[in-house]
């Protein structure tokens, strides 16, 4: 008996035992792995939109670091606003110049364009080593290279030479990168795009539903903005003459039309971020943290229609002006305003800004709710019109919260811009006579007189076309510093030079970069 | 399950071998020792009908032995001729009883004292007298009476080198237990161990079914858990039937609870004037002066019951029990209730004299309603401490403003007589009115748990058993929460009705199966235990969502009982990992004076990447009993132990797996078309990190337990060295890699310490009397980073304040460092004049800690630890006849607390009244806080907001009486105790917010008041009895 029980026991414990390699391994739910994705050009697509969801998280998302707006806060045509000086004051202090490495807003939109490069590396490493690649994958392959270029362009006008990543590491020893030099980085740009235009389809040959992705097109006036930062307008003049003559665009008949989200993807249309009402969000599930297909930034953006110091809408005319309230951010200068009014004539006031005699005469007010009419704060008598908050952009209350559902998609490079960035290459360049041919399309469409003059006054003349016809799209304070003029046009404004060309490279990336250090930092900071 | 399980069963080529090498050796070794022998099986008792787990059971005049397993049942095979046995254990008086041929039955009598305790060690039972690691043991008295739901907080200051930390004062609110200090960021939590199962969380168990919970808090005593040890094992054993006549228990517990905080915010005349000096200018939308605290909190009751049956014969015993409790939240009262079922039942029998068979199955239902905390955006305290106090609760008409928004089509909330709730105008934003946004609160988290293990175990010789046990722990979780129509702010409404439910569905298998011998030769005692184990966790998780609702209310407020299914959505993630264990642990002792153990373990988890898979943990350690040694003369000193050990421990962490994969996720992520037609896309996941190894903690333990007087005082002393190499953590990386964080070994963490116990008991025929203590010191330091860069934690709008860096403590608070305040505009400027600065007189004086003649976000330092330097906690206990007096208190020091509940950007939200008293003002110079100011970063990113958090409560004074037996027996009653007590009643403590100890859910955010729900005070009576 005792024999059995020793063996039953042995026995039973042997029948147990075990120690399975495959017991360990548990496969990732519901991820796929680099090593057995990418494989096909379905798999390559997703990827690819996989980078256009990362830009358009990074233009607009709940946790309020939309890289259009901090690109246009510090300019002068844009103030903050908001309720007051306290709300979301990160914005403020870019607004303001009291600008400090810490800010978090840099780190957030630092993080997310280096996630953005993170994805296209992959594809442009993975699929262009693949013998086996198609056609098509190798198309996906250069727009790849052309999203990525667009990253590093904005990093290096904002943050000057950043570290540059084309291979993701694999391990932390190879997570730290030292900061390249500007040069460096613009001719990763510039290789990419060499890359991009030779590859990608002009905008007609891609399917409509398509003609959201980077094309030729895209990639050549992205290659002209690249050169032109780097003052080499010879080169920037080729490529944008190649952009306008492929005959792919042409302008909006109506400068005011083209924000609606009816114009979207339309004819002037050569790079813009896509955002859809379709989710109908309510305030239970909008994703704050960030993830959403809707243009949040819009609401934040809308002039405050609540509350004491803040705008009455509620007797607004439509007919004579249309716009409904917001969370109080983004108002206009009075220097834009003033410009844009100084000529009445000028078709794009109605598309740029509103002043309080013509918001006045619409009906429009302010709250009171105890007799005293308190300004709304950092107002300067006009509200912006480009991209204004209008019920149409955005769902029916009916089935989804409008605040939090705008559609409106961030019109990015506008062919309107080429033109501009081309008269001016060829001003730049000494070809006056071609610089007018492009300048007057501009005029001509605002209704206002051609401008014939020639050498630095025609470039005058160029500066504040690009000042009107650009306002609030984020270009007006880069512009200033690459001519040279920020500290002349906003030294009032708070414009401190040797200091502010830049942003300070984010202090967490200086405190956590093994290759960096403190005197890495930006000058000033 | 069927699939790996079936893997797991079908391999295993050398660490097979290994085993049947071990269970050969050990089968040879009994069977070296058979001879011709009789089996004698008894079962030893205290004098209270316990069973007696751990005895001693000797052939007189021989060597040969064995010990009474944990429920008191011995077997011993002695040799034909053997006609007596000797029972004894330590601090009883021995017995010796005659072999009959029948089954014994021993009542063991306490000695002079009973300090001796049996203490429940990993697999297995062992005397505290001869145990060599440091355990501290709570046993069933201490936890009957105690007015939490839970039972590790019931372990609150009764044990060293323990913090509890509640995550909240909210009803059903879990806590942290930090086991001899934080080593690990994302799951510092002990390993629970419930009668042989692994769990995660203990809510589930009402402290009245525990028998007792041992913390293993050295790394010898929990490495024989490995993986899961390095945080410290609290081993919960809870209560069997004894054999013998049927018991019922019955306890009652019924009270009130409130708040106790001397927090008072800015009245309306000081907000008034804060905000007109603080630049806002006149604040004149006044139509109240509204205490929002004293409005917001209340008076809530609970009550507990509790039921038990337990009995059975010498073969079965069983014990079947129930629990109710049922607790409302002195924020949100009936909405923040708490309530909870529990039943039982334990069952063991055996079977055979070979076999025996038992289970413990558990289930539970909890139901928890949530108001919101710990969030400085959307919570009820938060709001009751932002809004201003110029809104009223209630409008007795309706104000213009009011009107206006009614006008527009907003709900505005009313009262149940129709009346509209106070509506800020002054404070924008999130917050609103914290009575009415009660009201649009419908939180709801039910709990269904079932929990349960069964083992059998084969004894085919005397010392020797082969135990199998399998354990499940099955969760059913549902997150259940609906939205009327409300409008409190642009940034605080809801528009559409809807409903959402976030269902989790957790399962943890373990099968663990582990031969034990044990061998008494002269003086020799031996005990080998060997086995292996496997286990699986499966953790499905949804979420659905739709709206907008049929109508408003719960009965509306089901999924698809919407008027459309176009909003419908639905999401969902899943986790599952599995690990396999080998393990043994060999125990030697000579004479009861020399004791020594090794012990190993190797663990496989699946979630490291396949090259670093396995790792090897092992433990030795020695005691040294010199009070047995002869001599050793036993005047003061009763008894005397030394004991030192080391161990290595392993942590997982949380980790998801596949670190060492770059992967896709596709989960939400597409991107609307030129047509607005979504096309799907993927992104990358996380960066890959194909090193990523095994955390691992090294601890060294060195100690004495001394006893004197006869027993009257008992002392323990340990100090330990706890080092946490490879900790595993996120985001230790340039976010110029692109985010998306993987889990690296971030660097090594260092604890250190001293723990005390000291204890005294007096008897005196009917007064007995003592008291206990215990102190604890910690020091807390990361010592390596692997990385050579600091990692940022805890994120408070927008400021990285928390911080892990060489040198200073784990998530230390990182802030500007101030000297002072500018009393007057020539010491502003003079400071100004070197630092190119534009401060003010009433400004705080900002340090340059970096020393580089400007104030930059460089100068941002260390101000503050949350790592308490001192824990303590302690008992006096009295008892007179009938009568019984408890107090106990626990507390910590050394510790700092940053407020962080401040909302810098909505500029008129309120502050605490100590801000406005306090400050500097042309008039009161010299002042502890600067002039008014609602947003700058030189007092809000300051060690202004950092506040020493040392308290001192008093958790419990309890008085009870206990009914003569002569009289309860009349009424069929065998005893009847009555009390009292005022729990958590008493608070001396400096901090100025809510409450010193409500933590926080989030490890990277200890010490960091964002609107905690403070702890409640308690005014209780009870009630036991048994029959």
């Amino acid at each position: 008996m005792k024999k059995i029980l020793y063996i039953l026991s042995i026995l039973f414990v042997l029948a147990f035992a075990g120690c399975s390699k495959d017991f360990l391994e548990v496969e990732p739910i519901g991820q796929l792995s680099s090593d057995n994705f990418l494989k096909n050009e379905a798999e390559v697509k997703l990827a690819t939109m996989g980078v256009y969801n990362k830009i358009q998280g990074n233009y607009s998302s709940g946790s309020w670091a939309s890289v259009y707006f901090i690109k246009n806060l510090p300019a002068d045509d844009t103030k903050c606003a908001g309720p007051n000086a306290g709300d979301t004051p990160e914005y403020q202090y870019l607004d303001d110049f009291n600008i400090t490495s810490d800010n978090s807003r840099f780190a957030t939109i630092w993080t997310r364009f280096y996630s953005t490069i993170n994805s296209c590396n992959t594809i442009i490493n993975n699929v262009g080593a693949n013998p086996e690649a198609t056609a098509g994958m190798k198309v996906m392959v250069g727009e790849a290279k052309a999203l990525r270029a667009f990253t590093y362009l904005d990093l290096v006008t904002m943050f000057g030479g950043v570290p540059l990543m084309t291979v993701n590491p694999a391990s932390a020893a190879e997570f730290s990168k030292p900061r390249a030099t500007p040069a460096e980085v613009y001719a990763q740009i510039e290789a990419d795009l060499k890359d991009a235009i030779a590859v990608l389809p002009v905008k007609s040959a891609y399917a409509p539903i398509d003609r959201f992705r980077f094309s030729k097109g895209t990639a050549e006036a992205l290659l002209g903005k690249a050169y032109l930062y780097q003052q080499k307008y010879t080169e920037a003049a080729t490529v944008l003459a190649s952009c306008i003559s492929s005959n792919e665009y042409g302008l909006e008949a109506d400068y005011a039309s083209i924000w609606e989200t009816s114009n979207e993807f339309g004819i002037e249309s050569i790079f813009e971020i896509s955002y859809t009402s379709q989710e109908n969000y309510g305030w239970g599930n909008f994703p704050w943290g960030g993830g959403n297909e809707s243009n949040i930034e819009m609401q934040l953006e809308g002039p405050r229609a609540d509350g004491d110091g803040s705008f009455d809408f509620s007797n607004l005319d439509p007919e004579k002006l249309d716009i409904v309230g917001g969370w109080g951010f983004n108002l206009p200068s009075k220097e834009i305003g003033d410009l844009l009014y100084s000529n009445p004539a000028d078709k794009r006031i109605k598309g740029s800004v509103v002043n309080e005699a013509d918001y006045f005469a619409a009906g429009g007010a302010y709250q009171i709710t105890d007799g005293i009419v308190e300004d709304p704060y950092d107002y300067e008598g006009y509200l912006r019109l480009k991209y204004a908050n209008r019920s149409r952009n955005t769902t029916d209350p009916a089935t989804g919260q409008p605040e939090l559902n705008y559609g409106s998609n961030y019109r990015i490079i506008r062919y309107a811009d080429v033109l501009l960035m081309a008269a001016e290459a060829y001003n730049k360049s000494g070809n006056d006579g071609a610089a007018q041919v492009e300048l007057k399309k501009i005029t001509d469409r605002a209704g206002i007189a051609a401008h014939t003059e020639t050498g630095s006054a025609l470039f005058d003349q160029i500066v504040i076309e690009r000042a009107k016809e650009l306002c609030f799209e984020g270009s007006r304070y880069w512009d200033l510093v690459r001519w040279g003029m920020a500290s002349q046009q906003m030294s009032d404004i708070g414009f401190t030079a040797g200091k502010h060309e830049l942003f300070p490279i984010p202090l967490n990336e200086i405190l956590s970069n093994t290759m960096m250090e403190e005197s890495d930092q930006n000058p000033g900071y | 399950m069927k699939k790996n399980l079936y893997n797991y069963l079908h391999c295993g080529t050398k660490a097979k071998m290994l085993m049947l090498t071990g269970l050969l050796w050990l089968s040879a070794l009994t069977f070296g020792y058979a001879q011709q022998i009789k089996t004698v099986k008894g079962v030893v008792y205290d004098e209270t009908n316990a069973t007696l787990p751990g005895a001693t059971i000797m052939v007189k005049g021989s060597t040969a032995g064995t010990l009474t397993d944990i429920n008191g049942n011995f077997s011993l095979e002695v040799p034909s001729t053997a006609t007596t046995l000797v029972v004894s254990f330590v601090g009883m008086v021995s017995q010796e009883v005659a072999i009959t041929g029948e089954p014994i039955k021993v009542t063991l009598v306490t000695a002079a004292t009973n300090l001796d305790q049996v203490v429940v060690v990993g697999y297995g039972v062992k005397k505290k007298s001869l145990v060599t690691g440091s355990i501290s043991s709570v046993k069933a008295k201490d936890l009957k009476t105690t007015s939490t739901s839970r039972a590790d907080q019931a372990i609150q200051g009764k044990v060293s080198g323990v913090m509890v930390l509640p995550t909240s004062g909210s009803p059903g609110a879990g806590s942290k237990i930090r086991i001899r200090g934080t080593n690990s960021n994302s799951n510092s939590n002990p390993l629970y161990i419930v009668d042989g199962m692994k769990t995660g969380d203990i809510n589930n168990i009402d402290p009245g079914d525990i028998e007792s919970m041992e913390v293993l808090k050295d790394a010898a005593s929990s490495a024989i858990y490995g993986t899961e040890g390095a945080n410290g094992v609290i081993l919960i054993t809870t209560k069997s039937g004894k054999s013998g006549a049927g018991v019922v228990n019955y306890d009652f517990q019924f009270g009130t609870q409130s708040v106790r905080t001397d927090m008072k915010m800015m009245d309306a005349t000081q907000y008034k004037q804060w905000m007109t000096e603080s630049g806002q200018g006149t604040q004149d939308r006044f139509s109240a002066n509204t205490d929002w605290l004293s409005e917001t909190f209340q008076s809530a009751p609970m009550q507990k019951h509790h039921l038990s049956f337990s009995g059975g014969n010498d073969k079965t015993v069983y014990m079947l029990s129930g629990s109710y409790l049922t607790q409302d939240g002195i924020v949100g009262g009936d909405k923040a209730n708490y309530s909870r079922y529990t039943s039982r039942l334990n069952l063991k029998s055996d079977v055979k004299k070979w076999l025996e068979v038992g289970g413990n199955l558990s289930y539970s239902h909890s139901n928890q309603k949530n108001v919101g905390q710990d969030d400085e955006y959307r919570s009820l305290v938060n709001s009751a401490l932002l809004i201003d106090p110029f809104t009223p609760v209630i409008y007795s008409g309706t104000p213009q403003h009011v009107q206006t928004l009614l006008n527009e089509g907003k709900v505005i909330v009313k009262d149940e007589n129709g009346n509209y709730y106070g509506l800020t105008e002054n404070v924008s934003g999130e917050m609103s009115n914290p009575l009415a946004t009660l009201t649009t609160y419908h939180n709801t988290t039910e709990q269904d748990k079932l929990m349960g293990t069964g083992y059998l175990t084969i004894k085919p010789l005397t010392g020797l058993s082969f135990t199998s046990r399998i354990g499940l722990d099955l969760t059913y979780q549902n997150q259940h929460q609906w939205s009327p129509l409300y409008y409190f702010s642009t940034e605080n409404q809801n528009g559409t009705t809807n409903v959402t439910d976030n269902l989790n569905k957790y399962n943890t298998w373990l099968w663990e199966n582990f031969a034990t011998y044990s061998k008494v030769i002269g003086d020799h005692s031996f005990s080998l235990m060997a086995g292996y184990s496997a286990q699986e966790y499966n953790g499905p998780a949804y979420t659905l969502y739709s709206a907008p609702l049929v109508a408003e209310g719960d009965p509306y407020a089901y999924q698809g009982a919407t008027t459309s299914d176009l909003y419908d959505r639905t999401g969902g993630t899943t986790t599952k990992n599995t690990m396999a264990s080998m393990f043994g642990r060999l125990s030697y002792s000579f004479k009861d004076k020399y004791l020594l153990e090794g012990s190993v373990r190797r663990d496989g988890a699946s979630v490291f990447p396949t090259d670093s898979k396995y790792a090897v943990f092992p433990a030795v350690s020695a005691g040294w009993v010199t009070s047995n040694e002869d001599f050793f003369t036993k005047g003061l000193v009763s008894y005397l132990k030394v004991r030192a050990s080391w161990g290595a421990n392993g942590s997982k962490s949380n980790l998801p797996g596949n670190e060492d994969k770059e992967l896709w996720t596709l989960a939400g992520i597409k991107y609307p078309d030129a047509t607005g037609t979504y096309q799907s896309g993927a992104e990358i996941a996380k960066l890959v990190n194909k090193e990523l190894l095994w955390e691992r903690t090294e601890m060294a333990d060195l100690g004495f337990d001394i006893r004197l007087l006869n027993n009257k005082i008992t002392f323990t002393a340990d100090w330990y060295n706890k080092n946490t190499k490879n900790l595993i953590a996120l985001g230790t990386f340039p976010m110029s890699t692109g985010g998306g964080m993987p889990y690296v070994n971030a660097g090594t963490v260092n604890n250190k310490g001293f723990e005390f116990e000291l204890g005294y008991r007096e008897e005196d025929n009917e007064f007995i009397y003592g008291a206990s203590v215990n102190l604890s010191t910690l020091k807390n330091e990361v010592t390596a980073l692997d990385v050579d860069a600091p990692v940022s934690g805890a994120n408070v709008r927008g400021y990285n304040l928390t911080w892990f860096e060489e040198g200073a403590p784990i998530w230390y608070f990182k802030g500007y460092k101030t000297d002072g305040i500018f009393d007057n505009a020539d010491e502003a400027n003079a400071y100004n004049a070197i630092y190119g600065t534009t401060f003010q007189a009433g400004d705080p004086i900002v340090v340059d800690a970096n020393g580089d003649s400007k104030i930059s976000p460089s100068d941002q330092t260390q101000i503050g630890s949350p790592h308490p330097t001192l824990i303590y906690g302690g008992n006096i206990f009295m008892g007179y006849k009938g009568f019984d007096f408890n107090l106990s208190f626990q507390g910590v020091s050394g510790n700092d607390i940053f407020m962080a509940w401040y909302r810098t950007d909505r500029m008129l939200s309120n502050k605490p009244a100590y801000l406005f008293e306090d400050r500097w003002t042309p008039e009161n110079p010299g002042a502890s806080s600067p002039r008014a100011d609602n947003n700058s970063d030189y007092v809000y990113r300051s060690d202004i907001m950092v506040s020493n958090g040392a308290y001192m409560r008093i958790k419990q004074i309890q008085l009870g009486y206990t009914l003569a037996k002569s009289v309860t027996s009349k009424f069929g009653v065998g005893s009847l105790r009555a009390y009292i007590s005022l729990d958590d009643y008493f608070t001396i403590t400096k901090y100025k917010g809510l409450d010193p100890e409500a933590g926080s859910n989030n490890n990277q955010s200890q010490g960091v008041d964002r609107g905690l729900y403070p702890i409640a005070a308690k005014l209780l009576f009870g009630l036991s009895a048994s029959f």
